[in-house]
């Protein structure tokens, strides 16, 4: 406990989730950090006295006894709690009906208050009033169907000439559902290759800064049926719980989401590292905007030693060696003591 | 903390490992049934959870404490009553570890109250029996060392206590201690922090411990 160390390894460890590699970075993480090695030491001290007695078999037996016998006591109380909650969600439900009935009860009164206005008017006064109303309407449709072809005529126009925007969009927006993760890279692609695909901030000036129709499909499909309730911080939690069921597509589709809704959160920026792993297997060339991104986040500050190792992976999958050699240097002279030195010396020796 | 007498405060805290368990926990049906009170639900889960329920306490009390039956007692009464309001953001197993282990470290604050209060000499006291048979060498270094890990969560002020607890106990990472209390990550890293620091300081004033920490192991 010389110093405090950031690295979870030796905690990960303990429940059994590392993997060779990790294993292989614990190994040569514990050399150089005596902090963690003594973390190590008092985990072994607590498993051991941990451990399985000849008399717990029985004393499981008096555990479970006691549970019965005090269950089997208190089942009325239990049952009441039981019916006190459902009793508690029927008020809440009720009460929010009462302020939704008076709500509109106070809307019709105003209604009718005002059509008993109306009536006491003169014919000719009623009838200029209608004939004013429907020119309006109609100039109104006019104006909004000019107006929605101009936008999808200039959203196409504007797509086509970046291809950076439309990669970069469009990877994030894949459009149609697919259960196997591992497909996830493939609709992202194709969804790529659509040139007729607005690009995300275009989409963004029409929406009103929400999500495009076809994004809240997904997402909501995903996740939240009520965008009004989404906050970055929300969108971020359930793009991670995606990510750990290993619903790759849908995860992506979160963190696209939350990019789109909340750009400039620490949530959005961190979401990049998340992205550019899950990219990294199957399109590497997208993995690597986000961890060149996640580098150039200053919210994902703590996890820059993960997105360069990342962007290292990535260049090593696009072949692109002298790079690659150079994120590794970069990382053992920024991060020496990280879990991922083993790696790099590994790479630069090769 | 009154992590006994006060179960709803500790199932307020006592979700853990968010995200990993809220799909496909096998004993999750069968706690609401406890929860609705069939008794032999109940049964079932208390049989299912109670190795790693003695396992957690025994990693705060010592492996054969002569409380070790009253506590795990205790534990299980504290865990049927806190079910009653379990979110299901944890496993139900992970969620009995943890009121076990708080239960314990609660046993192990009275007692510890008890005997300033009373000024007991601490070796005449129950809670070294566990230790009193071990053999000199590794063995009573080992102990040494845990011994003084659990005076410390139970000396430091609960909130600390606790996720110094979550941490070396449980094995709980900082993320998920904050999900199961409800506050920020960073609150419990500065709770973990200045835990640790609190260690370092015992550590470097015991003498039992020196050879250990002079090696740097």
């Amino acid at each position: 406990m010389s110093r405090d160390c950031g690295n979870t390894l030796i905690l990960r460890q303990r429940r059994q989730r590392l993997t060779s590699d990790e294993q292989l970075a614990l190994s040569a993480h514990l050399q150089s950090c005596e902090s963690c090695r003594r973390l190590g030491t008092f985990f072994e001290d607590l498993e051991r006295a941990g451990h399985a007695q000849s008399g717990d078999v029985r004393r499981i037996a008096r555990m479970t006894s006691l549970a019965h016998d005090w269950v089997a006591e208190h089942s009325e109380e239990l049952g009441a709690l039981d019916a006190r909650r459902v009793a508690q969600m029927s008020r809440l439900a009720h009460d929010w009906a009462r302020t939704r009935s008076g709500l509109l009860q106070r809307v019709k009164s105003e209604l009718g208050m005002l059509l008993a206005r109306v009536r006491k008017w003169p014919r000719w006064a009623l009838a200029g009033a209608g004939v004013i109303l429907l020119t309006g309407l109609a100039s109104a449709a006019g104006w909004y169907a000019r107006g929605v072809t101009s936008g999808a005529d200039r959203g196409a126009e504007q797509a086509l000439p970046a291809p950076a925007a439309i990669g970069k969009g469009s990877e994030e927006k894949p459009s149609v559902p697919a259960p196997d993760p591992t497909q996830a890279a493939d609709t992202a692609a194709s969804a790529e290759a659509s040139p007729a695909k607005p690009s995300p901030s275009l989409r963004r000036a029409h929406a009103g800064h929400r999500a495009s129709p076809a994004t809240r499909a997904v997402g909501s499909e995903a996740v939240k049926p009520e965008p009004a309730d989404e906050t970055a911080s929300s969108l971020f939690h359930d793009a991670n719980a995606l990510r750990r069921a290993n619903q790759a597509r849908r995860a992506i589709a979160v963190y696209q989401r939350l990019q789109e809704l909340f750009p400039g959160s620490a949530e959005a920026q961190l979401s990049e590292l998340s992205l550019g792993r899950l990219f990294l297997a199957k399109r590497p060339a997208a993995a690597l905007r986000h961890f060149q991104g996640a580098l150039s986040a200053r919210a994902a500050s703590s996890v820059h030693v993960e997105a360069l190792y990342g962007k290292g992976l990535a260049l090593k999958s696009l072949g692109r060696l002298k790079e690659e050699r150079q994120v590794w240097e970069q990382l053992l002279r920024e991060f020496p003591s990280c879990p991922y030195v083993v790696h790099a010396k590994r790479r630069l020796a090769e | 903390m009154a992590a006994t007498s006060k179960p709803e405060l500790m199932t307020q805290q006592a979700s853990l490992h968010p995200s990993e368990h809220q799909q496909g926990d096998p004993l999750l049906s069968v706690a609401k049934a406890a929860t609705r009170g069939d008794a032999e639900a109940a049964a079932t889960l208390i049989s299912q959870v109670g190795g790693s329920m003695l396992q957690s306490i025994r990693r705060i009390l010592g492996a054969n404490h002569p409380d070790l039956d009253d506590v795990a007692q205790e534990a299980t009464l504290s865990f049927l009553k806190a079910l009653a309001n379990f979110r299901g953001e944890s496993s139900v197993a992970h969620f009995a570890n943890r009121i076990s282990m708080l239960t314990a470290l609660d046993a192990l604050r009275r007692k510890t109250r008890r005997e300033r209060w009373l000024v007991v000499d601490h070796d005449q006291t129950d809670l070294v029996a566990d230790d009193r048979d071990a053999p000199g060498g590794l063995a009573s270094t080992t102990d040494a060392r845990r011994r003084l890990l659990i005076d410390l969560f139970s000396d430091l002020t609960p909130s600390i206590g606790d996720a110094m607890a979550c941490y070396f106990v449980l094995g709980l990472t900082a993320e998920e201690i904050a999900a199961a209390e409800g506050v920020s990550q960073n609150t419990i890293w500065s709770r973990i922090r200045l835990g640790k620091a609190a260690l370092r300081r015992r550590l470097s004033q015991n003498v039992d411990l020196a050879e250990w920490v002079r090696r740097g192991e």
